[in-house]
């Protein structure tokens, strides 16, 4: 610490000593807000921004009575979407359910729709048209393999 | 009833109005999500009316980007079109998984959404 930071630190130590306690206790309420909230620098993926969308919705977002999502489901997914080996795009359906989607360059396509319970369907199309539906573990290692089979870096 | 033709298009309000690009994909493509609904897809039907007409029938009740598919490709994935016209809406109809299923399959999904055309862009 150089001399002049060191001064600035005691002056501040000494105001401190003639604050209340409820002062003292508001400035740490900021501080540790500023350190837990201190996202600068960070990007936050496109998949985690549309999360947060999809959070917002309220009851009868499509019209036609469908409910908004429950929290036990978009931390579940934002968990997901935190671990997954490649970035997904992100849609709500009107099934209560939230839907992973994965396209390749050669046109196949692979989505994952994730519900609240322990299972995750998985529907995919090959290039050449080839259709599969699948139920899987709804698990980040298991997510994570059949997206790294999709994307052929198994 | 009301019978349907192959070529009457079926024209769907994709909701929220709030997100207008919440059900598009960044290459611009609609994801199969916006044709998965357990109470059934609403629709209204073009019942023999000019598209523009349709179109703007339907922004008077919807807020939203709209939508449409045929009859045809409903029947060919084996959906069923079904008219239920309502007190405010004698249009409504809506695309069942079949007789027995109102949601449809992730078949039926992708290949709607696959060949969905793009009728009205909300705030795009």
């Amino acid at each position: 610490m150089t001399m002049a930071a060191r001064k600035t630190y005691e002056d501040i130590v000494e105001k401190l000593h003639d604050l209340s306690e409820t002062q003292l206790l508001a400035i740490h309420t900021i501080v540790v807000g500023l350190v837990e909230n201190d996202d600068r620098g960070k990007v936050v993926p496109d998949s985690i921004k549309k999360l947060t969308e999809i959070e917002e919705l309220e009851d009868n977002w499509n019209g036609n009575g469908a409910a908004s999502f429950p929290k036990e489901l978009t931390m579940k997914v934002r968990y997901i979407l935190e671990h997954i080996a490649v970035e997904p795009e992100v849609f709500p359906t009107a099934c209560n359910t939230i839907q992973l989607e994965f396209d390749r360059a050669d046109g196949a396509h692979m989505e994952i729709e994730i519900s609240e319970s322990m299972d995750a369907d998985l529907f995919s199309v090959s290039a050449d048209n080839k259709e599969t539906c699948e139920s899987i573990a709804c698990e980040v290692s298991e997510i994570n393999k059949v997206v790294k089979e999709f994307y052929g870096e198994v | 009833m009301e019978k349907f033709e192959e070529t009457e298009k079926l024209f769907r309000a994709v909701y929220p109005p709030s997100h207008p690009g919440m059900f598009w994909k960044k290459d611009g493509t609609l994801s199969t999500a916006a044709f998965a609904d357990s109470k059934g897809l609403s629709v209204d039907r073009g019942f023999g009316r000019k598209d523009e007409d349709a179109i703007t029938e339907m922004r008077r009740k919807f807020k939203g980007c709209i939508v449409s598919v045929n009859v045809k490709q409903c029947w060919e994935v084996n959906a069923l079109v079904v008219y239920l016209p309502s007190k405010n809406n004698r249009y409504h109809s809506e695309i069942h998984g079949n007789e027995n299923k109102t949601l449809l399959s992730k078949h039926q999904r992708f290949y709607l959404a696959q060949n969905a055309i793009v009728e009205h862009m909300e705030g795009r």
